[in-house]
């Protein structure tokens, strides 16, 4: 089974103090009032993933960002996942609606 | 600053003084998007299958798919996918991790071999780093014995390459490419071990061999030895003769000094 996160805001079980301290290095953000975990930095994004991965003893893949329309989506069903270098991080894309969507298109490129 | 490694041993004190800030390739929907949005403002009329094909050829290279764009399209404001068929996938370059990701999920070793083929990495230290990290990929013993021999076998030929036979990096490639797929199906994400150990090692280890070499300097030149017969032949006698005796004439004969004796007393394997 895959776990699918959002790098905004995502909850993980009570890890050792050693673990914690790894994952801030890493790049994770805490809000304690939340409990949620969030990403801060992105240069280490892969060992962020196989860390997480390892405490959830799961595969862990992240929702996408649409610059378009602003929602989160997977990566799953995406046309060009097989040659995709960042496939399941969690950054900013385009959805495949977006993507073919020319009015949605058209509303978008107002905005500038 | 932008610097393809940050690494390297002339960035490193700048490197101190850095936010690193890592850019990853731009993904194909972004750079079609982006072609889109040029296309609208400089009203070329694009089919969005030829835009899809630029932007798969750009390998995540937003300036090489700008300058595809403007090659096909500036003459009539017109892009068919026909049009694109004469485009080329651009040739582009892997880092370590990069690589080592891509080795070790390998589903066959056709995709190991060609992904190697298109690496431009340090044939050294990616033997390295492949044996330093496979008891990670193979946790059943069976395998990564298997793997190994795939991986001593690809040492040996790396030895027969050497800096001039280079018709033999494809038997280099085939052998490696031969361990990362001996059991595909059973890949599950870890943490790479980078660089090497060995490189590691000799990195934690410079400050304890710079001062031996000092003191085999110093050595060699009173008793007229190279600094291997000093290291080999008269450091362990003065080693013992030091421990017994630290205020030894020796000491101001061979014009040591107080951290070079403290060294020497201490000194456990060299």
């Amino acid at each position: 089974m895959t776990i699918v996160l959002n790098g905004k805001g995502f909850k993980l079980p009570r890890v050792e103090k050693e673990k914690f301290v790894n994952l801030i290095h890493l790049g994770l953000d805490y809000d304690r009032n939340a409990g949620l975990f969030s990403i801060k930095s992105y240069n280490n994004i892969e060992k962020v993933i196989d860390t997480i991965s390892d405490i959830l003893k799961d595969d862990v893949v992240f929702l996408q960002s649409c610059i378009r329309c602003g929602k989160d989506f997977s990566c799953r069903g995406c046309n060009y996942l097989e040659l995709c270098t960042t496939k399941n991080l969690p950054f900013s894309c385009v959805c495949s609606q977006c993507l073919k969507d020319r009015k949605n298109f058209e509303t978008y490129l107002t905005q500038f | 600053m932008a610097a393809n490694d940050p690494d390297i041993e002339k960035l490193r004190p700048l490197k101190k003084e850095c936010l690193l800030i890592r850019f990853q390739q731009v993904r194909i929907p972004l750079i079609i998007a982006l072609l889109q949005k040029i296309c609208l403002l400089e009203h070329v009329t694009a089919e969005f299958e030829a835009l899809e094909r630029i932007a798969q050829n750009s390998k995540g290279d937003v300036r090489s798919a700008i300058n595809d764009l403007q090659s096909l399209g500036e003459e009539n404001h017109h892009l068919s996918l026909q049009d694109t068929m004469m485009l080329t996938s651009r040739n582009k370059d892997t880092s370590l991790d990069e690589t080592l990701r891509r080795y070790f999920s390998a589903q066959s070793i056709a995709e190991t071999s060609a992904m190697l083929a298109f690496s431009n990495i340090d044939y050294d230290d990616f033997l390295l780093s492949v044996s330093d990290n496979l008891p990670k990929r193979y946790p059943d013993l069976t395998a990564l014995a298997k793997a190994y021999n795939y991986v001593s076998k690809a040492d040996l030929f790396r030895g027969r390459i050497g800096t001039e036979n280079w018709h033999l990096l494809k038997y280099f490639y085939n052998d490696l490419a031969h361990a990362s797929a001996v059991n595909p199906h059973s890949y599950k994400s870890f943490t790479f071990v980078t660089p090497p150990i060995r490189i590691i090692t000799l990195f934690w280890t410079k400050g304890k061999r710079t001062m031996l070499d000092a003191i085999c300097g110093k050595i060699g030149a009173q008793c007229h030895v190279s600094h291997k017969t000093a290291k080999h032949d008269f450091v362990p006698y003065i080693r013992a003769m030091l421990q017994k005796k630290p205020k030894s004439p020796l000491v101001s004969w061979f014009k040591f000094t107080p951290e070079e004796v403290d060294f020497l007393i201490k000194m456990g394997r060299y």
